[in-house]
């Protein structure tokens, strides 16, 4: 992981100067659409910090139990993965699959998904595990993820005022109704 | 008194290439074992949830322990100022190196995600002997290398014995940690005693020396430098002793065990009834690492040989390489004590001696790392001046029966 | 579970002061900002795993029935594993039948990782992957685990598992891949939602209620007064782990 966070940074780099030169040779990826409206930071942000983003969460989650539903790498997975034209989700290892899209690009290679799940999980989706009394009170009482953005902000040293903007509108939660009903019907799963 | 030379061999013949092939291949099926343990899994190897050191780790443990062992030669030269031993200096400190790069690359090689390495050198818990290892293997070899260039280069001879004492206390510390991967393991019967690190200790000198005996042997054959009688039978005499100090230890660790009840099980299991792990114990670590040598060593009749001592110095390792297997494998193999007194069953193999059949990738992963460190040593006394031109007595013995003490720091 | 409120206060301090400096950074970067990044810090401290609670089950094996599984079918399905008999499957829990030679009193036991608090697997591990959350529970950070398998050398328990081939479905909460160690978790995921393990749901459900799951450190915990009120022993009490698994009626 480490390699990985190296890594990246250095070979996006070399890629914007080497930009015109690369362009003309290998195809742009074409990134699949997601499901959501926005994602969880501004777009321009994750493209370049994802990886931390994905480290601190990982971090926080494994180590000190605060998991987020949406800030989570199923919540990445559950809105950027959606099935193929024949019905299927893409292998984690398949093109179509949305972080090889820009990784074959770029030529980086994760191995996240030898472990974790590449699927959506409709029980993972509905399950109310992740809200209960603590993380609802925490969620409803903080500016959703904005502070956090002013930290990660702060380890990429750049301004927090760009993502800031951006994080704020995670804070819709849409259609809570329906998704309590089928969450208490799934409650034995997760 | 003839001077003492140092020569690189000239590595040109065909039995050289023929030994470089074979190793290399050897090697080289080691790899592609090691290639199919990570991309199929150790679904491929013996291993399994209860027995889930094997093959690979046998190897691995007797190369780092014969490696420590190997540096004794030179420590004895310099440490001790044993005159006699100089000439084999150089050569020790080589197999020192050899012997342990060769085990940790099974070590690594066998590891669940070799490519999580990267996180073993930034990520260190200091509670952990495994983590100190890390360090005390890498330093050994830094320290070893230092320690031949010291010998090497005359302008720094005089730092000699400073080094060889610290590479000497090093070497120590090191088989403390490998022995004490398995002193520490209070949750396994047949482990668990203080004793395992002293042990270790003399099993790396009786290994590592038979080791280097045969690969001083096998060189000075192979070159057609003089071996001389009064050099070998002094290496013999000091190998019997390792190999009974090996048997002693045995011996006190499992006099220790049978005299409390709660280990009679265990205890039964490795010395009386315990199939394959009896029969290694008893024919392999008793009778070939030690009985067998001892008298090939001291028999009237083979005392003299130099085909006894070559004999004897094969039949140690492979006593050691049985002692090995009994101890990693057959330690497993015997269930955890979890309800003591108790009768238990379940779905998990509770209560039952545990199954072990070694598969073919995981050999061939522990003989390619064998056989790198051979291609080490085989390239190594091509590469540079490990090996005296001659080891005959008269190059030898006039050096030996000066002050052994005074020459110590002196001249390599 | 507690309500939010009784986890006040045993947060991390590291974290809070460095968002507590991010705020101040921020402060001077972008004011609107910096007053959310604070208000977050004060409001993550309810969040997480605190040391003011120590996770605990206790079983009580004079209900545990031989015949009944649930807890394992329950775990398994929870988390992901199969076990299809074949020694280098995972089993993250199991039922061992216990009986005394010299009396034939028997009883059925299910046995996981013990979640210790001097736990051997944490010591031995070199790289910290095997570690202890703050609340007591024992996991394996397999983002960091190398798969040497020394903890499970260590373990007094047979805990452990070790995974040897490629795997795939894997639950969305439980990672879990070739190459790295695994054991319970208590079913993390589940504790941090608040809800008990699976093996104590299904128990409940299907069983005889023979689990109760809670925090160790409250004295008004249905596990604490339990604790209290009948003896009770740790497995290989005498290496002095300090459990958090305890068993009734062994």
């Amino acid at each position: 992981m480490l390699a990985i966070r190296l890594i990246i940074p250095t070979v996006v780099l070399a890629l914007i100067a080497a930009a015109p030169a690369v362009a003309g040779r290998v195809p742009m990826p074409k990134i699949p659409a997601a499901k959501g409206a926005h994602c969880v930071r501004p777009t321009q942000w994750m493209r370049k910090n994802h990886m931390k983003l994905l480290m601190q969460l990982r971090y926080e989650a494994v180590h000190e139990g605060i998991r987020h539903k949406r800030e989570s790498l199923p919540g990445c997975i559950a809105c950027h993965v959606s099935r193929l034209p024949d019905g299927k989700y893409p292998s984690a290892s398949s093109k179509q699959f949305f972080c090889n899209a820009c990784h074959e690009y770029v030529g980086t290679r994760i191995d996240c998904f030898s472990c974790h799940s590449s699927r959506p999980d409709a029980a993972y989706e509905m399950a109310d595990g992740l809200r209960h009394p603590v993380a609802r009170a925490h969620q409803a009482g903080r500016g959703s993820a904005a502070g956090w953005a002013g930290a990660m902000a702060l380890v990429a040293g750049r301004a927090a005022s760009s993502s800031s903007r951006g994080a704020g509108r995670t804070r819709a939660k849409p259609n809570q109704g329906a998704a309590a009903t089928r969450r208490e019907r799934l409650r034995g799963r997760f | 008194m003839s001077a003492l030379h140092f020569r690189e061999i000239d590595g040109r013949g065909a039995g050289f290439w023929a030994l470089a092939v074979l190793l290399a291949a050897f090697l080289a099926a080691g790899l592609t074992a090691a290639w199919f343990m990570e991309h199929i899994g150790h679904i491929i190897t013996g291993m399994t949830n209860q027995v889930v050191w094997g093959m690979p780790h046998v190897f691995a443990v007797f190369l780092i322990v014969a490696a420590s062992g190997a540096l004794n030669v030179a420590s004895i030269a310099s440490v001790f100022g044993k005159v006699a031993y100089k000439p084999l200096a150089r050569l020790s400190g080589l197999l020192a190196i050899a012997l342990l790069v060769g085990g940790l690359t099974i070590l690594v090689l066998d590891l669940g995600r070799p490519g999580h390495l990267i996180v073993a050198l930034t990520h260190y818990n200091f509670r952990s002997i495994f983590a100190w290892n890390i360090f005390l293997y890498t330093g050994f070899v830094v320290v070893s290398g230092f320690y031949l260039w010291v010998m090497m280069e005359r302008r720094l001879n005089g730092y000699a014995r400073m080094v060889g004492t610290v590479a000497f206390i090093w070497r120590l510390i090191l088989t403390t940690g490998t022995g004490s991967i398995f002193g520490f393991l209070a949750a396994r019967q047949p482990y668990d005693e203080a004793i395992m690190a002293p042990m270790f200790i003399v099993m790396s000198f009786s290994f590592g020396l038979a080791v280097f005996i045969l690969v001083l042997m096998a060189a000075c054959r192979g070159t057609r430098r003089p071996l001389g009688d009064d050099t070998l039978m002094r290496l013999k005499n000091l190998l019997g002793v390792f190999a009974a100090g090996v048997l002693y230890f045995l011996l006190a660790l499992h006099i220790t065990k049978l005299y409390q009840a709660q280990f009679a099980g265990a205890e039964a299991f490795l010395l009386w009834n315990g199939g394959i792990y009896t029969v290694l114990f008893w024919f392999g670590a008793v009778l070939l690492g030690a009985v067998v040598p001892l008298l090939l060593f001291w028999l009237p009749q083979t005392r003299r040989s130099r085909a006894a001592v070559g004999w004897g110095a094969a039949s140690v390792i492979v006593g050691g390489l049985a002692l090995m297997y009994d101890i990693i494998i057959g330690g497993q193999a015997w269930p955890l004590s979890i309800f003591p007194g108790m009768r238990v069953s379940s779905s998990f193999y509770d209560g039952v001696v545990n199954f072990y059949a070694p598969s073919l990738p995981e050999c061939a992963l522990g003989l390619g790392g064998c056989a790198l460190a051979l291609l080490i040593i085989l390239f190594g006394l091509k590469l540079l001046p490990f090996l005296p031109e001659s080891l005959a007595d008269e190059v030898v013995a006039p050096r030996a029966a000066g002050a052994d003490v005074r020459a110590a720091t002196s001249s390599a | 579970m507690r309500e939010d409120g009784a986890a006040d206060g045993g947060c991390d301090g590291n974290r809070r002061s460095f968002l507590g400096i991010a705020g101040l950074v921020t402060l001077a970067l972008a004011p609107g900002v910096s007053l959310i990044a604070y208000a977050e810090g004060a409001a993550r401290k309810h969040a997480g795993a605190g040391s003011q609670r120590r996770w605990g089950l206790l079983i009580d094996t004079a209900k545990c029935k031989e015949s009944c599984t649930a807890c394992v079918t329950a775990c398994s399905a929870y988390n992901g594993w199969k076990n299809e008999g074949r020694p280098t499957d995972a089993q993250w829990i199991r039922k061992v039948q216990v009986t005394d030679p010299s009396t034939g009193f028997s009883r059925s036991v299910p046995l996981m990782c013990q979640h210790c608090a001097n736990a051997p697997c944490v010591e031995v591990c070199p790289t910290g992957a095997s570690f202890r959350r703050a609340d007591g529970i024992v996991l394996v950070d397999r983002h960091i685990c190398i798969g040497c398998r020394f903890c499970m050398m260590a373990c007094p328990y047979k805990a452990r598992s070790f995974i040897s081939e490629n795997l795939s479905g894997q639950r969305p909460w439980a990672p879990r891949g070739k190459g790295t160690v695994e054991a319970c978790t208590l079913c993390v995921p589940r504790v941090d939602a608040g809800k008990v393990p699976a093996c104590v749901e299904a128990c409940a459900r299907e069983g005889a209620g023979a689990m109760t799951f809670g925090d160790l450190h409250d004295p008004a915990s249905d596990i604490r007064r339990a604790l209290a009120a009948y003896p009770s022993v740790q497995l290989r009490a005498d290496l002095m782990l300090d459990t958090g698994v305890r068993y009734e009626g062994l």
